[in-house]
């Protein structure tokens, strides 16, 4: 039996394992070790797309897993026959090979003499983690057929190995959830047509989306820096500072105030950036976890929307000459200016304007740079 | 000694509170059992201000509480005094009180007398589990005067556990980062005047901002139900069921589609909703993780666009007048019709349009509307 240090120590290396799954194989050498065994490995099995199943293993050639990946694991009657044993995995569902299937049935099996026997792993040992409708995780061990057969010994490690084993598989699939959001919310906020720059309580940058990124990379009057943002001059930056103090005090639950709008002049002497500083403050507790506290949006009214031709023939049905029409209009030039760019008559241009009202139920040419602007997505995915 | 069995389960209770804080408390209570302990915490301090930020406690004496949380704190002197003695926390810095503060000494502080003798806290082990710059995270145990000090056994116990505990600090501490990031984005969200729907790849609705409950909210064609975001129409539904297909295999790591765009008619004929479908940047791959995979921008081409707030006006330096004038434009109005409506002669609305636009820097009214419309945001 493993020592207690051994047994915390290997305890210690399943929950290392549960947010950083890099970090699995550590954890299975070690186990290997403890019930002496060959090939061992984690195993996650997708019940209704097998094509996606995932293993981690140690002590095992790369072609192998290839081969139950790719035919082997369908036809595996440990895994079937570890599933029909049970409902919810606990001490009582870890199994032996010998348990699950007689040898001697065994040993008839293509699987047995085709993929068990060549690879030496006829002992097998292991447990199920999870068992969902849709898949089913398992650790398992397994040892030469001219080796002992697992017994209680490992048996038992494993029975006291499993509730943490368990939970490890649960902390990591939070953890991965988390991730996913976090990473969709910020892939969001790099589709828009607005800066968003997330400050931290220390109102040091916390993340910042690809359009803030393109406006600060202009260095028209705006700047990220290690403390966070800054304006060029020096009392509209005491202004914005001021924003952001205030907002950021809010969003950590000590103020009331709710930050405010601000107008920062370019340097290049274009139209000011229109800036909006806001607390943002639903945020788990965790002492001293640095999270966003205030939110900058940063508008450019400089910005050409990007062309809505294939929304705009796809939802209104406009042809390619009246697509290529409204895309100038909605970029501020004049229907003779228009005309002009595109070559066409004054009249033409008119009678496009008129087919493009009709077809977008709008009535002059504000009203359809208003639908233009703010009806349809005009940013393309990046 | 603590059997094997029980230390498992102690440390297995460490790591359910890493991922439910609400279950430290859990966890403290069975240390307090394990180590025979009356008040029994975990504190977090502010450095800065010496304050005691954060305590999750198991048998707390409140009054104690209050006094501690109020007053005391600023002064603890086992924080100062472990703090001085281990540089770092780790096992080795497990300590006792009667080993740390020579007794005559610390018989003569207010802490003291005024605390620890008050409410019977006089015997104490703790260490500290994880430490920043101005912070730091300590547990500890207390006992009654007329009981034994903590020995070697506590000490030990406390030892095995403390590799879990710093473990499972760091899990809280990048669970609540991720989790903070993501609320904020959000909420970021929530400011603009598109709608945004994250989908799993199920197709069901893992988050939405305040635009997209707007939209759906119109019961207008598009609907949030059980199976997802779902359009009336059979034929659009359809259409929006392969789109979102097509976006989530890319975004879940099996396919290129690059998802597309759509119009959604609404039953009540007003301008279709248009949904710009989107796959998420590549996800890691975990079985059964309801993971984001597709976002679904949607925009309402009836949404009238807000009045030009007092802040727009003060980038511009538009006067009132002005300001009402520019509304009524970027809302869709003739400057015929806006000058009836507000009353004015068209001269006057002429005028004012002229400032407009001398103050814009445009030069005609699709121009102006495109300015003042780009990528609007409301606080």
């Amino acid at each position: 039996m493993l020592s207690q240090e051994a047994l915390l120590g290997l305890v210690g290396r399943i929950y290392d394992a549960a947010t950083d799954e890099t970090l699995w194989p550590v954890f299975l050498e070690d186990f290997a070790d403890a019930v002496n065994g060959t090939m061992t490995g984690l195993w996650f099995h997708n019940l209704v797309s097998p094509e996606t199943n995932l293993a981690i293993t140690v002590r095992s050639g790369p072609d192998l897993k290839e081969a139950y990946k790719k035919y082997y694991g369908a036809i595996d009657p440990w895994k079937a026959a570890g599933l029909a044993r049970h409902r919810h995995p606990g001490p009582d569902t870890v199994y032996t090979g010998e348990e699950l299937i007689g040898s001697e049935q065994f040993r008839k099996l293509e699987f047995y003499n085709d993929f068990v026997l060549p690879n030496q792993i006829v002992r097998h040992f292991g447990s199920p983690l999870a068992i969902n409708p849709q898949w089913v995780s398992n650790i398992s061990s397994h040892r030469p057929g001219d080796r002992e057969p697992f017994g209680p010994v490992e048996m038992d490690l494993l029975k006291v190995l499993l509730p943490h084993l368990q939970r490890a598989v649960q902390i990591h699939g939070r953890f991965v959830e988390l991730q996913g959001k976090q990473r969709a919310s910020l892939d969001a906020l790099d589709q828009l047509p607005i800066g968003v720059i997330l400050l931290n309580q220390d109102t040091s940058i916390a993340a910042m989306n690809r359009e803030a990124g393109r406006l600060i990379g202009q260095s028209d009057g705006l700047s990220a820096c290690k403390y966070g943002v800054r304006a060029a001059g020096t009392a509209t930056n005491r202004q914005l500072q001021a924003l952001i103090t205030s907002a950021v005090r809010t969003g950590s639950g000590q103020g009331f105030e709710s930050g405010g709008f601000l107008a920062i002049p370019r340097t290049s002497g274009q139209r000011a950036f229109s800036v909006l500083v806001t607390p943002v403050g639903k945020r788990a507790f965790a002492p001293d976890t640095n999270s966003p506290a205030a939110a900058v949006f940063v508008t450019d009214p400089e910005r050409i929307p990007e062309s809505a031709a294939q929304s705009l023939a796809r939802i209104y049905d406009l042809t390619a000459a009246e697509c290529r029409l409204s895309a100038l209009l909605m970029q501020g030039d004049t229907l003779v200016r228009a005309a002009g760019l595109l070559g066409i008559s004054h009249n033409t241009a008119r009678t496009h304007l008129q087919r493009i009202y009709e077809k977008t139920s709008t009535r002059h040419q504000g009203d359809l740079i208003r639908l233009l602007t703010t009806g349809i997505p005009n940013f393309a995915p990046k | 000694m603590l059997s094997q069995e029980k230390l498992l389960v102690l440390i297995g209770e460490i790591y359910d509170a890493a991922s439910d804080e609400r279950l430290w408390p859990v966890f403290l209570e069975h240390f307090a059992d394990a180590v025979n302990g009356t008040f029994t915490s975990i504190i977090h301090h502010d450095l800065g201000s010496r304050r005691a930020q954060l305590m999750i406690t198991a048998r707390p004496d409140s009054e104690a509480l209050r006094r501690y949380k109020e007053y005391y704190c600023t002064f603890d002197p086992y924080r100062a005094a472990s703090l001085a003695r281990y540089r770092q926390p780790g096992p080795d810095a497990v300590y006792i009180a009667e080993e740390l503060i020579d007794p005559r000494q610390l018989h003569q502080t207010e802490f003291y007398n005024d605390f620890s003798l008050r409410h019977d806290l006089v015997h104490h082990f703790g260490c500290r589990i994880a430490m920043g710059a101005n912070w730091v995270s300590n547990i500890s145990s207390h006992r009654p005067r007329d009981r034994e000090p903590f020995g070697h056994v506590e000490v030990s116990l406390l030892q095995l556990l403390w590799p879990h505990l710093q473990r499972a600090i760091q899990f809280h501490r990048k669970f609540a980062e991720l989790q903070s990031q993501h609320l904020a984005s959000l909420e970021a969200l929530d400011h603009l005047t598109v709608g945004v729907v994250l989908l799993d790849q199920a197709c069901r609705i893992v988050a939405m901002n305040r635009e997209a409950q707007r939209v759906l909210d119109q019961k207008d064609g598009l609907a949030a139900g059980k199976d997802g975001l779902t359009a009336a129409r059979p034929h659009e539904n359809r259409e929006l069921r392969a789109v979102i297909a097509g976006a989530t295999k890319t975004g879940s790591g099996g396919g290129l589609g690059d998802g597309g765009i759509l119009g959604i008619p609404r039953p009540s004929g007003k301008r279709s909703f248009v949904l710009l479908v989107a796959p998420v940047g590549r996800q890691a791959f975990v079985l059964g993780i309801k993971a984001p995979s597709v976002i679904v921008f949607v925009t309402d081409p009836e949404r009238k666009p807000e009045e030009i707030s007092t802040a727009l006006a003060r980038i511009y330096e538009l006067t009132n007048a002005e300001s009402r004038v520019a509304t009524l434009l970027i809302q869709g109005e003739t400057l015929t019709h806006a000058a009836e409506h507000l009353g004015i002669s068209h001269n006057t609305a002429r005028t004012h349009l002229q400032r407009i636009y001398e103050k814009t820097g445009t030069s005609h009214q699709g121009d102006l509307i495109r300015v003042l419309l780009t990528a609007r945001i409301h606080p």
